[in-house]
């Protein structure tokens, strides 16, 4: 059998009003991967992903999957399964008939289709909960028999719509690690939408990064946290975001440190800024503006007269106060620029 | 309908008072209105059936006894239920037909929906006269039939009046139960299909697996409504063929009116306490037909069925 990969090749979305939803986008994800669209809301990665399940008419490229153009196949015949932020869950079936629909629609035997849920039922948890409907159901649970409708049929491509959006915090973080755990077990490829740069981080292998439609970058989460490619990505991913500020102005380089011809901007992350020293000559002193504790750090947030605003990421023990000036030092070695 | 207050029981009593006041002051405007207007008119009507016509002789049930002894009563009972039992799954279809494709539409869909209101707004009065040209002897419709070769057909004072006030009926109510419908089907979450889509379903199982279920609450919205509005269509029977039309359209109206016109006050009062039983009886049933019908979304439909009640009251 051929490999799975899914290409996604200059493809193009146009919505009436003259939007570019999808702006030349062009992709290969791999089988077995977990890929994360991110971006916010109007990038285009719901649109993209729709396109992909094939609820959206592909204006222009393609799309194909293992070789096979999709542009022109009927959803169903795509052999993909999609999880909805509201979850879409039929509110008239009872959880069994909801996670038996697929199956029935494709006119699976009784006996195999029994077996099939029962043993997605088991896999999610959802065995007590077969004879209720998803009204009866909290919020998590349907987010599971949502999950288990998509399992049950066994697709090359599990298609997510920003499932864990409707949850709260807490249930957020344990479902985002179930759904790291299932798919890794199951190993099919999934592509994951989500405006929330930690769930892109920590559940993606790889991290498509989108902006009005455009591709920004497209890589591992440890590059794209280390190595953003322009100053949407980083801005976006990393709370508090890079501290970024046009070359020329603001920190000067150290000596001997020479930008690529093309970039403009230099940036550091949080955690590259530290508290320096008296005697320390590359220091600079600035003024506190405020500090943020979440218990882990302690975020100081500085500013000075003709530099750039910088957050800076220290220990949670770390003390400083608003108005307090302090001297604080560039760990060079981690300067980017783009 | 007894108000529902925020009570809580566990507040002091004086509060307690203010607070069980409180829903009784805004009902005051409607609850006077509808007193004035229906609950006591009606109340009248119970005692009076009980009373000989124009005395203050009580009589007990001998009014309820002659009316159901009444061959004109059996008649028009019988063929009032016969129009609800044609008309209404008839006007359900339709207009379920037509919110469909109108759904289906994307271009100009407020164009056809307006298309099909505006029977509702045509007032009866210029209907009647429209229909007498239509339906007439010598009509437009029998010169159409003229033309295929068929003999002409007294529309009116034959056994077919029957045919031509369901169909004003059903032009009359058509829009109205379509928009209902569509307003039900908008309500139906656009994820469903898309994941049926995916799932392989077919467009009749998405419209019997998701469509259909999700418009439950909506149907029993709409049969109550038609079925309240097919007592109503004597208007236009009583317009278009008078006091006395042929056998087949004499409504329970008819007799009312005419009851009315020789003051047999007694018969009518009687007449008009069954029927209200009867529509009563048929709402309780319609509710608990629903009410087992499936767990799905019962708070929305009791909301519903609590509107109905309201609507019924004043119909």
């Amino acid at each position: 059998m051929p490999n799975q990969n899914i290409v996604i090749d200059k493809a193009n979305k146009y919505y009436p009003g003259g939007v570019h939803a999808v702006n030349n986008m062009s992709m290969e994800i791999s089988e077995g991967e977990f890929v994360v669209f991110v971006g916010p809301s109007g990038c285009g990665k719901t649109t993209l992903l729709r396109m992909i399940a094939g609820l959206e008419d592909i204006h222009g490229g393609t799309i194909s999957m293992g070789g096979r153009v999709l542009n022109d196949v009927a959803p169903k015949d795509r052999d993909m399964a999609m999880v909805f932020q509201n979850y879409a869950l039929y509110p008239n079936m009872k959880v069994y008939d909801n996670i038996a629909f697929p199956l029935k629609m494709r006119k699976a035997k009784k006996v195999e289709i029994d077996a099939a849920v029962r043993e997605v039922a088991r896999k999610l948890d959802l065995e007590q909960l077969l004879e209720r409907r998803p009204g009866a159901l909290s919020g998590g649970q349907r987010q599971r028999v949502a999950l288990a409708r998509a399992m049950v049929r066994k697709p090359k491509l599990f298609l997510m719509d920003e499932p864990l959006s409707n949850l709260d915090a807490k249930l957020r973080v344990q479902m985002r690690r179930e759904i790291v755990g299932l798919q890794s077990e199951l190993g099919v490829t999934t592509i994951y939408v989500t405006h929330d740069q930690t769930e892109a981080m920590t559940m993606g292998d790889r991290i498509a990064v989108m902006r009005d439609g455009v591709l920004q970058q497209f890589d591992t989460p440890e590059v794209i946290y280390d190595r953003p490619a322009n100053l949407f990505t980083a801005g976006f991913i990393g709370s508090p975001p890079m501290n970024v500020w046009p070359l020329g102005e603001g920190f000067p380089l150290p000596p001997g440190m020479t930008p690529p011809d093309r970039a403009t901007h230099a940036g550091i992350r949080p955690e590259f800024i530290v508290p320096a020293d008296e005697p320390d000559r590359q220091a600079v002193q600035m003024r506190v503006r405020g500090v943020e504790r979440t218990g882990r750090e302690t975020l100081v947030f500085l500013e000075r007269e003709g530099l750039p605003d910088l957050a800076m990421a220290a220990g949670s023990d770390f003390d400083a106060r608003p108005g307090d000036s302090m001297r604080v030092r560039l760990r060079t070695e981690a300067l980017r620029f783009m | 309908m007894k108000p529902r207050g925020n009570l809580n029981r566990s507040e002091p009593k004086q509060k307690l008072n203010r607070h069980s006041l409180t829903p009784w002051l805004f009902l005051a405007p409607s609850l006077l209105f509808v007193s004035v207007m229906v609950l006591l008119p009606f109340g009248d009507a119970v005692r009076r059936s009980f009373f000989s016509a124009m005395g203050k002789q009580f009589v007990g049930f001998k009014n309820y006894i002659a009316v159901f002894r009444n061959e004109v009563f059996q008649l028009a009972a019988k063929n009032t239920a016969k129009f609800a039992l044609v008309c209404i799954p008839l006007l359900l279809l339709f207009s379920l037909v037509l919110a469909l494709l109108l759904n289906a539409v994307k271009d100009s869909r407020g164009f056809y929906k307006t298309s099909f209101l505006v029977p509702i707004a045509v007032p009866v009065a210029s209907m009647v006269l429209l229909w007498r040209v239509v339906f007439h002897e010598n009509g437009l419709l029998n010169i159409v039939i003229g033309w295929v070769g068929l003999s002409p057909v007294d529309w009116l004072n034959s056994g077919s009046a029957f045919g031509v006030l369901v169909f004003t009926y059903l032009w009359k109510n058509v829009g109205y139960d379509m928009v209902l419908w569509l307003s039900g089907i908008s309500s139906i979450n656009p994820a469903l299909y898309e994941s049926a889509q995916m799932d392989g379903a077919g467009w009749w199982k998405r419209f019997t697996r998701i469509t259909l279920p999700g418009l439950m609450p909506t149907l029993f919205t709409v049969t109550v409504l038609s079925l309240l509005n097919s007592f109503k269509v004597f208007r236009e029977a009583y317009l278009i063929a008078g006091s006395y039309p042929h056998d087949s359209i004499y409504m329970l109206q008819h007799l009312f009116n005419n009851w009315f016109v020789s003051l047999d006050v007694d018969k009518m009062c009687a007449g008009a306490v069954l029927m209200a039983i009867v529509v009563f009886l048929l709402i309780l049933l319609l509710q608990k037909v629903w009410g087992q019908d499936s767990g799905q979304g019962s708070g929305v439909r009791n909301k519903e069925i609590r509107g109905i009640q309201e609507r019924g009251d004043r119909i």
